[in-house]
């Protein structure tokens, strides 16, 4: 850290001002970044006259869950006027299967291929690596006429499968980078004691590999739950996520838009993995950084 | 407890050669310590014994049964590895069992074997912790025990004393020499460190560049080494080679050593048959510093093995017990071991010593002992 | 006493090591079909006659044809180097900024990164929806400031074609400098100490040092970022339809909501995938030569 304190020539009054102003600006983009989450709480607990007659940033006279219960039970999505509540079950049914098999299938492949290297496994993790960069565009159509083949169109099993194939090359590339700093030596003694490929992934290596599942699950979770091209594509009727379900409810137009039911429906939306955040940022951040900088 | 034999063993990754021709043999109940610089391929030769690594060429047999292609847990070896790779989420005692676990054991008996190897190794204390609660010293330990519990036919030790630090590493080297005197087994133990090596091994198998320089007991190996790199690898500091030329005069063989006009001979204590082809001839003078001291009493007598000579001094370096003392002979650095109380200051010259019964001549273009 | 071949007859071991490849076959597998398999399908299908439903024609380079004759799809690149310009631009801007004045010791640090870090925790949809709301024309951001006095503050850039994907900007913008902030902050405090306490001690003032020195020193972060907004900014499809719809009309379309409106309403599915795979070219144009000097000049690990 070079800092103020440490490294500035200047003294006394200087240096305080200059602090001064480190924290105003600080505070002013906390303010720009919190800005829209309590304006989107504020309105979602006021009554549509409120927020006609009110200004944007002036808080509820009256604090109304009203548009909260709306959203949950009474929106509706496409034809059907049932609330978001069932495509927020929808997203769970997706996310959870989808989170720990990539996970999963991440573990393994990331153990074999650090520590049962064998010809061409270079090669393999590369071809990997790649399928993380290509922007999905490019697969929609393919994917969408293999999904009616397999009879798995518009269906929950279906958008499993896709973030599956799809979030396997950021799963084996964190595993992988994390198993590659655990020293071969454990294999090499676990394989004298007489355990196999199996036995010494699920007693030796898999038990210390907590704060990698913890990324991954984290990282998975957030991008398939905040999905919504996939969810779009290849399931916009009754199974699809919440997030379709959401701009659904936003951007049809029928009769007098209701803002406090957009934005309670847009919190309840974003509310799990803002929780997921709030509770597990730093491994968040460290999925974030360990998968985009080392690359 | 039983053999090993090592027949024409060869190993190749791909195109490069690692090992190239392994020829060794060691009875039951001895300590072969190999050992060499880095690359010399003495820690593939382990992984080849343990079966972690396949011989490309060759046999390998534990006793009289010929192991290359048998599983590693089949062979009835144990191994103890440079970073103990103790199962960091297991307990010291599940990490002990562990393998008898696989095998089937009963609990019982890895009971009793996980108390036994406690008992032996002073790690019942340390029987419920995690081996991150461990010190080196300690782990090296839990390392050793779970080795020990299985009763192996051969013990494999892949330079176990690396991490630890001078003092702990010379309290475990006698701890595991110890070990080996009271259970007799059968041990080969790799280490780049050659003290380690003259002080644990029954024999040594000095490598290098995948070749096998010499295999001999420590003290042959130290008195007769086979070529310069043995001479100069074993032994510290290391001997000091000088050029010299082999002349005669009278019948008499000595070495002259060029000095600027005012060459310094050191007649030969004992001539051997394979001298003779050498007369006339350069040849490499090889000296340990413990054979060249202050001027030693008798030196002056005839038929001493006490060669005297003059040099200036350059370098004093006290270590207490001796003072190395540097000179320079024929444009090289020479170290010469001196008393204390004799000692030179620097820039004067002083009379030396030269045991002449203590020597190896070398060709210079084989660098072999002639 | 004869020596043995080395045949990989040591069965276990043998069958250890063909366990290993067919424990990563299937990702393998799935790799190839649904990655490289689906390119060469999306490949063809632009070279395709298809419209409504695929069809096996040859078509030559009809679709690419018609689609660069597309007003619409020129709309679309032109938005995609101003959004992706200005985004990874502003995105650098502000990360470094923060990361910098993050890195002086500052008391609520922890907080203050949760803060600027939240926003990539939400989806694009949940972003396009709340910045929809707050830019309304009318009931948004406008009316705050008439109500805070400012009666002439107009802001209808939403509504306005010109102005609608700046809207995009601003939106995409608030959710992804956060990270940039993250990374950022990472490299700077990875920064040998040693060398700023020698521009120290050499007298050097603290906006020196930054600038002089360390800011140089992160410079392979700020090519990461740049590749990662870059990636970002030509996925961009989650954000424009909840704050835009890529309108109003196709004003704030982006090459990602055009190829999809093509596949999935407009049953072009030939003009769909050519666009599709320029998205992939562009993509690969980028990152390729990025992974690629990475691997050579950096690490090189099994």
């Amino acid at each position: 850290m070079a800092d103020i304190q440490t490294y500035s020539h200047d003294a006394g009054w200087k240096h305080t001002v200059l602090r001064g102003l480190l924290y105003l600006i600080l505070i002013l983009f906390a303010a720009y970044y919190l800005f829209p989450l309590i304006v989107m709480i504020s309105t979602s607990l006021k009554s549509l006259d409120e927020i006609r007659e009110g200004s944007l940033i002036s808080l509820p006279r009256v604090v109304t869950f009203d548009a909260w219960n709306y959203a949950w039970n009474e929106a509706c999505v496409g034809v059907e006027c049932t609330g978001i509540k069932i495509y927020f079950w929808n997203s769970v049914k997706m996310a959870i299967p989808a989170v720990l098999i990539s996970t999963f299938l991440g573990a393994i492949n990331g153990y074999a291929l650090t520590k049962w290297r064998f010809k061409g496994a270079n090669i393999v993790f590369a071809l990997l690596l790649f399928g993380c960069f290509i922007p999905f565009q490019v697969v929609l159509l393919p994917m969408s006429q293999v999904l009616g083949k397999l009879g798995l169109a518009s269906s929950t099993p279906g958008l499993v499968l896709v973030h599956v194939v799809y979030g396997l090359c950021f799963t084996t590339l964190f595993f992988r980078n994390y198993y590659v700093s655990i020293p071969d030596e454990l294999v090499k003694a676990a394989t004298i004691d007489g355990a196999g490929f199996f036995t010494i992934f699920w007693r030796i290596i898999l038990p210390i590999s907590t704060p990698i599942i913890v990324v991954s699950v984290i990282w998975q979770f957030t991008q398939i739950w905040n999905d919504f091209l996939f969810g779009a594509s290849f399931a916009s009727g009754a199974n699809a996520p919440m997030t379709v379900a959401l701009n659904n409810i936003v951007n049809t137009t029928t009769g007098v838009k209701q803002y406090n039911v957009d934005m309670a429906a847009a919190l309840l939306t974003g509310l799990p993995t803002l929780l997921v955040y709030v509770l597990a940022g730093k491994y968040f951040v460290r999925g974030l950084t360990a998968g985009s900088v080392k690359g | 407890m039983a053999s090993l034999t090592l027949d024409k063993v060869r190993k190749a990754f791909g195109p490069v050669e690692v090992l190239k021709e392994i020829n060794l043999a060691i009875d039951d109940g001895e300590f072969l310590v190999l050992v060499g610089p880095s690359g010399c391929g003495k820690s593939t030769l382990l992984n080849l014994i343990a079966g972690l690594e396949t011989a490309t060429d060759g046999e390998i047999r534990i006793g009289d049964r010929v192991i290359n292609d048998v599983h590693p847990k089949d062979r009835n070896i144990a191994m103890v590895f440079q970073s103990y790779a103790l199962y960091p989420n297991m307990t010291v005692r599940k990490n002990i069992t562990f393998g008898l676990e696989i095998r089937g054991v009963s609990n019982q008996e890895r009971d009793k074997a996980v108390a036994d190897v406690a008992k032996l190794l002073q790690i019942e204390a340390l029987l419920d912790r995690k081996p991150s609660q461990l010190s080196g010293g300690q782990r090296q330990r839990v390392a050793m025990g779970r080795a020990l519990v299985r009763d192996p036919d051969i013990f494999l030790f892949d330079e176990p004393l690396s991490n630890l630090d001078a003092k702990l590493r010379v309290d475990m080297r006698t701890e595991i020499k110890k070990l080996h005197q009271r259970l007799g087994s059968t041990i080969v133990y790799v280490t780049h460190d050659q003290i380690e090596a003259m002080t644990l091994a029954s024999r040594i198998a000095v490598m290098k560049d995948g070749i096998l320089q010499q295999f001999d007991t420590p003290q042959n190996i130290y008195e007769r080494p086979n070529n310069m790199f043995v001479a100069g690898f074993i032994g510290s500091p290391s001997m000091n080679f000088i050029d010299a030329t082999l002349t005669e005069d009278n019948g008499k063989l000595a070495l002259t050593i060029p000095r600027d006009g005012n060459p310094i001979i050191l007649p030969l204590f004992e001539a051997p048959e394979s001298y003779r082809g050498y007369i006339g001839k350069d040849v490499v003078f090889g000296i340990r510093p413990e054979a060249l001291t202050h001027k030693r009493t008798g030196s002056d007598e005839p038929g001493s093995q006490y060669v005297n000579f003059d040099s200036k001094v350059e370098v004093i370096e006290p270590t207490g017990a001796d003072t190395m003392t540097v000179i320079e002979i024929a444009g090289k650095e020479i170290v010469a071991r001196v008393r204390p109380d004799r000692q030179p200051k620097p820039g004067e010259s002083m009379t030396f010593s030269a045991d002449m019964s203590q020597i190896s001549l070398f060709d210079p273009d084989t660098e072999l002992r002639i | 006493m004869g020596a043995s071949q080395s045949t990989e007859s040591n069965l276990t071991a043998s069958i250890q090591r063909h366990l290993s490849k067919i424990v990563v076959a299937p990702s393998f597998a799935a790799s190839l079909f649904f990655v490289y398999g689906f390119i060469l399908w999306t490949g063809y299908m632009a070279f395709s006659k298809s419209r409504m439903l695929p069809v096996w024609d040859w078509a030559g380079l009809r679709q690419y044809e018609r689609l660069w004759q597309m007003e619409r799809w020129h709309v679309a690149i032109e938005n995609l180097l101003i959004f992706g310009g200005l985004f990874i631009v502003t995105c650098l801007i502000i990360g470094c900024l923060l990361a910098v004045l993050l890195d002086q010791r500052i008391r609520a640090e922890g907080a203050l990164r949760t803060i600027f870090l939240y926003p990539m925790a939400l989806s694009f949809i949940v972003t396009g929806t709340v910045w929809k709301w707050l830019l309304n024309p009318g009931l948004g951001l406008e009316s705050m400031m008439h109500d805070l006095g400012w009666t002439s503050f107009k802001f209808d850039w939403l509504v306005n074609s010109d102005m609608a994907i700046y809207t995009v900007v601003i939106a995409a913008v608030w959710q992804a400098s956060g990270f940039v902030m993250a990374m950022f902050l990472a490299a700077l405090r990875g920064v040998d100490q040693d060398i700023i306490r020698a521009a120290y001690m050499d007298g050097a003032s603290l906006p020196r040092i930054y600038f002089g020195i360390i800011i140089p020193s992160i410079r392979p972060v700020f090519l990461s970022a740049i590749v990662v907004l870059a990636h970002l900014a030509v996925k961009s499809f989650d954000l424009v339809i909840a704050l835009t719809g890529g309108g109003p009309g196709y004003s704030s379309d982006l090459p990602a909501t055009f190829m999809y409106t093509m596949a999935f309403q407009r049953n072009q599915l030939g003009v769909g995938a050519a666009s599709a795979m320029m998205m992939l070219a562009t993509v690969m144009a980028i990152i390729v030569p990025y992974l690629y000097s990475e691997l050579r000049g950096g690490k090189k690990n099994g």
